[in-house]
């Protein structure tokens, strides 16, 4: 994100709207960005609303107040002067935006244009994973998906704790899901080696989202509990698979094994998609 | 997108707290504008607590009774669309057969693992899962935390504030002002 110096008045209302707590007041009484933690999310430039006034008025009528020792509360969500704007991006920072903003643009047309880039963004942090599964039985039985959302939530992380995880479950033979925008970061699959130049790089969050067999979720659990305690970051776990004929969770007893617990929410898709994946492959 | 996956709370709770969605996907998403607009007509007429934006086919409801109701017409009108709901999951379960359906495809939290001790209090956690990117920085929530307990805002216009950021639409005001409330009387 950028700060205009010469219209920001130092009230400080982007500070707590910031993810990821980059941004603060200088030396010079005016806002700044930690440009290496900025994760390019906006979501400051969208949550304030700008009042567009000048600059010169605000501070003069802030400075006629602090005579008489008054001052003007603003709005929480107004940028008086609109100092805010997003910067253009360049390769690889722009993997920040990417992930972190949800608004990025959906299309692979502003990453396609960069041809230093070796990065088929698909928009979005993962894919639309068990949300349309009846239809694409794309976890099908015998199989279990992981979705590793590392930096949620609320810390962020960098590319390079995600590359820790990818190391860990690439010698698993799991399969890492080919739409995932994060998976075409992994330049080698078979060790889960992430593209260096995008490692330094941080994000609010990204998903690492992997297909593997029923009897691994074992294995994959261990890899992960062993390597959290190398993440400077959390990551945020989920597991899915396609429901048994009884509505029971092929999952559950290896989950147990490790000492973990599902969670009493979740996501069910409800297999009103058609044609059905199993009607279809007929 | 693990969006609605990983939302925080106690059972009771939970109770008040679904959200339902469609995707098209594949050869079925260019046919589905249309059975979508049809989705958002019948999620609409049961009166959703969040997710009323024009351009999201993502509604939150505070009950499972409505979400039971839901299910029934949409499988009554048989549009051919993916739906997933988040919430209890057995409870979940039980709507979908009572309206003679019957849970496809199912996705649990394992929690939070790594450097918890970075984490804020847990009623921070629980609100900022509320929004499927995580957008409610822990700033914000603590900020709107002191303002309540102060009682400078009142709870409802401080998640009002905390809903901002939320451009998904599943950020349940509902439940954030709950906490906020209880963070209130709690001091």
């Amino acid at each position: 994100m950028d700060i205009n110096k010469e219209r920001c008045v130092g009230c400080g209302n982007c500070i707590s709207w910031c993810t990821v707590g980059a941004i603060y007041i200088g030396a010079d009484s005016k806002a700044e960005v930690n440009t290496d933690e900025c994760v390019e999310c906006s979501n400051c430039y969208r949550s304030l609303t700008s009042e567009g006034r000048n600059p010169i008025f605000v501070r003069a009528v802030r400075r006629l107040l602090g005579i008489f020792h008054l001052y003007y509360d603003a709005p929480l969500d107004v940028c008086p002067t609109g100092a805010l704007s997003p910067p253009d991006l360049k390769w690889p920072r722009f993997v920040r935006r990417a992930f972190s903003d949800p608004n990025a643009p959906r299309t692979s047309a502003q990453f396609d244009s960069n041809p230093e880039a070796p990065f088929a963004a698909f928009g979005g942090r993962g894919t639309g994973e068990i949300k349309s599964n009846d239809v694409t039985g794309r976890l099908w039985w015998g199989n279990v998906g992981f979705v590793i959302e590392l930096g949620r939530p609320g810390l962020g992380a960098r590319l390079r704790d995600f590359e820790k995880v990818t190391q860990v479950l690439a010698p698993l033979g799991i399969i890492f899901e080919p739409q995932n925008p994060l998976t075409s970061l992994i330049m080698d699959k078979s060790t889960g080696k992430m593209d260096p130049l995008v490692l330094d790089e941080k994000v609010l969050s990204a998903i690492i989202e992997i297909r593997t067999k029923e009897d691994q979720v074992i294995d994959v659990l261990t890899a992960l509990r062993d390597v959290q305690t190398e993440l400077d970051s959390v990551m945020s776990v989920g597991i899915a698979a396609r429901c048994n004929p009884d509505g029971s969770v092929p999952y559950q007893k290896a989950v147990q094994e490790m000492g973990l617990s599902l969670s009493i929410n979740g996501k069910c898709n409800v297999g009103l998609g058609r044609p059905l994946y199993e009607e279809a492959r007929k | 997108m693990t969006n609605t996956l990983h939302r925080r709370g106690t059972l009771e709770e939970l109770e008040r707290d679904y959200v339902v969605k469609t995707f098209g996907s594949g050869p079925v998403r260019e046919l589905a504008a249309k059975k979508r607009e049809t989705f958002k007509e019948i999620a609409l007429k049961h009166h959703p607590i969040a997710g009323l934006n024009d351009d999201v086919h993502e509604f939150v409801f505070d009950n499972a009774a409505t979400v039971k109701e839901i299910l029934g017409e949409l499988k009554g009108a048989d549009l051919g669309i993916s739906v997933t709901v988040s919430g209890l999951v057995d409870r979940l379960g039980l709507c979908c057969r009572e309206v003679g359906l019957s849970l496809h495809t199912v996705e649990h939290s394992l929690g939070i693992m790594g450097r918890l001790d970075r984490l804020p209090s847990d009623s921070i956690l629980d609100i900022n899962s509320l929004c499927g990117h995580g957008m409610v920085s822990f700033n914000i929530i603590q900020k709107m935390i002191d303002l309540v307990k102060r009682r400078r805002i009142s709870p409802k216009v401080a998640a009002a504030y905390l809903s901002k950021p939320c451009t998904c639409g599943s950020f349940n005001s509902q439940r954030a002002e709950e906490i906020l409330e209880r963070m209130r009387v709690l001091g």
